[in-house]
C-alpha cells in the first residue's frame, strides 16, 4: 500500500524532473541563435505504478535527445562546399578582370593600337625622324604594357598564394578544434549539446573551405576526411595539410623555368592538389593553377600572354628585318626592334622591351621588292592592326582580337562564377532552412513547453502541499 | 562577422543582394553610357569591341595620312599647272623667235627669258610642303635639281630617286601619290640618255639656239618644247587623278568610320531607357522587400506569457 511519504517523495522527484525540463527549455531558448546548436528534447517517462505492490509511480526524466538531423547537416555542408568554391572564384576573378581595359585606350589593346598608329603616321613621311622616334616610343609603350600585364598577373598569383596559405591555416585550426572536441567527447556517454554545437559549427565552416566527409566512430569521436580520403582528424590525432609552391617531378615540366603551381600536401607529404576540387580551396586552386596559369604560364604551358608578346615581337622583328633601310647597292637590311628572353617562353611578356641600341636610322621603312617601295615595310607593319592574310595573326586572330579573347575568357569565368554563386547562395539558404525546420529551436514551441512544465510544476507543488497537510493531519492523530 | 543563423533572414539578404546587383548594373550603365564596362558584362563581345576600337583609331590615322597626301597632291598639281603655263610661254617664245624680223640681239633677249623660265621650273622642282621636297621622290629631304647653265640640260641633278611611296586606304588598298622631278622634268631613256620629252633639255636647247641666233635650231627646239609641253600635261593629269583618288579614299574612310562607330555602339553602348526602367523597377522592388520584411512578425509566444 502506498503511504503518504512515498507519494510526497514521488511528487518531489517530479518537481525535479520538471525543473530539469525547464532547464532544457531555457538552454534551447538562450541558444536559439547559437551556430551549430540544435533543439534538445527532454523526454518524460512514466515510472512503474502498482499501488497494490506499493510502487508509487511518478514521472522520470528520459535521456535528453538531440533533434540533430545528420542528413540535413550533410546537405548544408554539401551546399556550403559548393558555395565556398564559387565564392572564392568570384572574389579572385573580379580582381583579375578589373585589369582588362575595354576602352581601347589603355592596357595592351590601347598600346598595340598606339603602335599601329605610329606605323601609319610614319608611312606618310618615311624619312621624318620625329615619326621614326615616335615608332620607337610607341613600341616601347607596347612592351611596357605587356610587362605591366605580366606583373599584374604575378600579383594576382601572389595574392592567391597568400590566400591559399591562409585557408590552409584555417583548415588546420578548425581540425585542431575538432580534435579537441574528440578528446572531450571520448568515452562520454551523453552528448553535450554545447560541445556538439561547436563541433557542427566547425564542420560547417570547414566544409565551406574544403570538401569534407565526416564519420562518427563508436566511441563518439568524429573522423574528418578532406576530399573523402585525406585524413584531417582521426580520434585524438590531427593530420595537418600544407600549401607549397614548387614544380612537381612528374609530369615532366616542359617549361622548367615557368612559375610553379600551387600545391597542397597531406601530413605525409602526398600531393593532394588534383583531388582538392571542393570548397574555397578547390575554387582557389582552380583559379591559380588553371585560369591564371593559362594566362601567365606554368611548367607545362607558356601562357597566352607570353604567346601574344612573343608573336607581336617576332612578327614586328621579322617585318623589319625583311625590309631595307636603303636600296644601296648593296641593300642595307633593317634591324629587329624588340628583344625578349628567348630562353624562357614563360618570361616573354615580362622581359619584352625595345632594343635600346636601335636608332631611328636603323628602322627599315622600305621593302626591297621587287618592286622597291619606300614605305612598303611600314605599310606592312601598319596592316597588323587588321591583318588580311595569315601573317600577323595568332590562332587565326589579330593580336588585338587574341588579347580580347583572353579578357573574354576571364569575363566568361567571372560571369559563370557569379551566376553559380547566386544559385548556391539560395541552395545553401534552403538547406539551412530545412535544417532549421527539422533541428532548430522554435521559440513558440519552447514557449508552449514552458507553459506545460510550469503548469505541471505548479500542480505538483500544490500536490506536495496537499500531501504535506494530509501528513500533518495524520501526525496530529497521534496521541 | 557573425554568421546569420536565421535561414529566412539569409534568404531575404540573398534577395536584397540580387536586387542591389541589378541596381548597381543599371546605375553603372546610366552613368557610363556603356553596357559593357568589364569583360564579364558581355564576354562574347569583348574581342570584337577591342578590335573595333583598333579599327576606328587606325581608320582615323589613315584619314589623316590621306589628308596630308591630299595637301601635297594639291600643291603638286598647282606647281605643275604653273610649270605648264611657263612651258606654254616658252613655246610662244620659240614660235616668235623663228620670225625673220628677229635680230641676234632680240633673240638674245628671248634666250634670257627662256633661261628665266628654266630657273623657275627648277624652283618648282624644289617645292616644299610640310618639310618635304614633294618632287624629290623617296629622298624627300633634299632638293633634286639646281641650275647650271653650263651643263647640257641646264641643270645639275643632285639626286636620283623614284617616287615609290604609296598611301593606304581604309579598305586596304594602296596607290602612289607623287612623281619625282626626275620623271617630270628630266625624262631619260632606259640607257640614261636625254629623252625627247625632257623639259630641262628642251628649254636649254632652245636657249642655246636663241643665243646662237640659229633659226633652224630654233625650229627644231620649238618642236621639242611642244613635245615637252604635251608630256608635262600628262604629268599634271596624274596629279589630278591622285587628288580624285584621295578624295574618294577620304570619302570611303568617312563611311568606314560611320560603319565602325555604329557597330561599336551597337555592341558596347547601353540602352539608357531600358537601364532607367530597370533602375526604377529595382528601386521599387527593393523598397517593397524592405517594407515587407519590416512588417514581418518579429515576436514569439514568449512576449504574451
Amino acid at each position: 500500500m502506498i503511504n503518504l511519504f512515498a507519494a510526497m517523495r514521488s511528487s518531489a522527484d517530479a518537481l525535479a524532473v520538471f525543473s530539469r525540463a525547464l532547464a532544457v527549455t531555457e538552454n534551447n531558448v538562450t541558444n536559439a541563435s547559437t551556430p551549430g546548436y540544435v533543439r534538445q528534447i527532454q523526454g518524460l517517462e512514466a515510472l512503474e505504478f502498482d499501488p497494490e505492490a506499493g510502487i508509487v509511480g511518478g514521472v522520470g526524466a528520459a535521456r535528453i535527445q538531440s533533434a540533430r538531423d545528420i542528413y540535413a547537416e550533410q546537405a548544408v555542408r554539401r551546399e556550403a562546399e559548393s558555395m565556398g568554391r564559387w565564392q572564392e572564384q568570384v572574389d579572385a576573378l573580379a580582381e583579375l578582370e578589373s585589369g582588362f581595359d575595354l576602352s581601347g585606350k589603355g592596357g595592351i589593346a590601347g598600346a598595340l593600337s598606339g603602335m599601329y598608329r605610329s606605323f601609319s603616321a610614319w608611312s606618310v613621311a618615311p624619312n621624318d625622324d620625329t615619326a621614326r622616334q615616335n615608332v620607337i616610343e610607341q613600341a616601347g609603350a607596347a612592351a611596357q604594357a605587356f610587362q605591366q600585364a605580366s606583373r599584374s598577373f604575378g600579383k594576382s598569383a601572389q595574392d592567391a598564394d597568400s590566400r591559399l596559405v591562409g585557408l590552409v591555416d584555417q583548415v588546420n585550426s578548425l581540425a585542431g578544434k575538432l580534435r579537441d572536441f574528440n578528446v572531450q567527447r571520448r568515452g562520454v556517454e551523453n552528448e553535450n549539446p554545447g560541445i556538439e554545437a561547436g563541433v557542427y559549427s566547425a564542420l560547417e565552416q570547414l566544409s565551406e573551405i574544403g570538401g569534407i566527409s565526416v564519420l562518427r566512430q563508436d566511441d563518439g569521436s568524429l573522423t574528418v576526411l578532406l576530399n573523402g580520403q585525406t585524413p584531417l582528424v582521426v580520434g585524438e590525432f590531427q593530420y595537418r595539410i600544407a600549401a607549397g609552391f614548387s614544380t612537381p617531378a612528374t609530369p615532366t615540366p616542359v617549361y622548367a623555368s615557368g612559375p610553379p603551381p600551387a600545391r597542397l600536401t597531406d601530413a605525409s607529404g602526398r600531393d593532394i592538389t588534383a583531388e582538392t576540387t571542393g570548397g574555397r580551396l578547390g575554387g582557389l586552386l582552380q583559379f591559380r593553377n588553371r585560369t591564371l596559369a593559362a594566362l601567365r604560364g606554368d611548367p607545362y604551358q607558356p601562357g597566352a600572354l607570353n604567346r601574344l608578346a612573343k608573336a607581336v615581337a617576332d612578327t614586328v622583328n621579322q617585318i623589319f628585318t625583311s625590309g631595307v633601310v636603303s636600296n644601296g647597292p648593296p641593300p642595307v637590311p633593317g634591324v629587329p626592334l624588340f628583344v625578349y628572353d628567348a630562353t624562357n617562353d614563360t618570361n616573354a611578356a615580362q622581359s619584352l622591351t625595345v632594343d635600346p641600341t636601335v636608332t631611328t636610322a636603323q628602322l627599315a621603312a622600305a621593302s626591297a621588292g621587287p618592286p622597291y617601295q619606300s614605305n612598303g615595310t611600314i605599310l606592312q607593319l601598319a596592316g597588323l592592326a587588321a591583318p588580311q592574310g595569315a601573317s600577323g595573326k595568332i590562332d587565326n586572330l589579330s593580336f588585338t582580337q587574341f588579347y580580347g579573347g583572353l579578357a573574354a575568357r576571364v569575363g566568361r569565368d567571372a560571369a559563370t562564377a557569379r551566376d553559380q554563386q547566386t544559385v548556391q547562395k539560395d541552395l545553401l539558404a534552403q538547406a539551412r532552412s530545412l535544417r532549421q525546420q527539422s533541428s532548430g529551436v522554435s521559440l513558440d514551441e519552447e514557449a508552449i513547453h514552458v507553459l506545460e512544465f510550469q503548469r505541471a510544476f505548479q500542480a505538483t507543488a500544490k500536490l506536495v502541499t496537499t500531501l504535506d497537510e494530509m501528513t500533518q493531519t495524520v501526525i496530529n492523530l497521534l496521541p | 562577422m557573425l554568421p546569420i543563423t536565421d535561414p529566412s533572414a539569409e534568404q531575404f539578404l540573398n534577395t536584397l543582394s540580387l536586387i542591389q546587383r541589378r541596381l548597381d548594373t543599371a546605375q553603372r550603365q546610366i552613368a557610363s553610357g556603356l553596357r559593357v564596362n568589364t569583360p564579364s558584362d558581355a564576354p562574347d563581345e569583348v574581342a570584337a569591341i577591342l578590335q573595333l576600337h583598333a579599327n576606328i583609331q587606325q581608320n582615323q590615322e589613315i584619314g589623316q595620312g590621306l589628308e596630308r597626301a591630299g595637301i601635297e597632291a594639291s600643291a603638286g598639281e598647282g606647281a605643275l599647272s604653273n610649270a605648264v603655263t611657263l612651258l606654254e610661254r616658252a613655246a610662244v617664245i620659240a614660235t616668235q623667235a623663228t620670225g625673220m624680223h628677229h635680230t641676234a640681239e632680240s633673240r638674245a633677249n628671248l634666250a634670257q627669258e627662256t633661261q628665266a623660265i628654266l630657273e623657275q621650273l627648277v624652283t618648282i622642282s624644289r617645292t616644299v610642303v610640310n618639310g618635304r621636297y614633294i618632287f624629290s621622290g623617296d629622298l624627300d629631304q633634299t632638293p633634286a635639281y639646281q641650275v647650271n647653265p653650263s651643263s647640257g640640260t641646264g641643270v645639275d641633278r643632285l639626286q636620283s630617286a623614284q617616287a615609290t611611296r604609296q598611301v593606304a586606304t581604309s579598305n586596304g588598298t594602296q596607290f602612289p601619290v607623287a612623281r619625282s622631278a626626275n620623271d617630270i622634268f628630266d625624262a631619260r631613256t632606259s640607257t640614261g640618255a636625254v629623252a625627247p620629252e625632257n623639259v630641262f633639255a628642251a628649254l636649254t636647247g632652245l636657249r642655246w639656239a636663241l643665243l646662237n641666233n640659229d633659226p633652224d635650231a630654233i625650229k627644231t627646239y620649238t618642236s621639242g618644247i611642244r613635245t615637252a609641253s604635251t608630256y608635262l600635261n600628262t604629268q599634271l593629269s596624274f596629279y589630278g587623278q591622285v587628288q580624285n583618288r584621295i578624295a574618294a579614299a577620304i570619302e570611303d574612310g568617312h563611311a568606314a568610320a560611320l560603319r565602325l562607330t555604329t557597330e561599336l555602339a551597337s555592341r558596347r553602348d547601353a540602352d539608357t531607357v531600358a537601364a532607367i526602367q530597370e533602375l526604377t523597377s529595382g528601386q521599387t522592388q527593393l523598397q517593397a522587400a524592405l517594407a515587407a520584411r519590416a512588417r514581418a512578425p518579429r515576436g514569439s509566444l514568449f512576449e504574451l506569457l
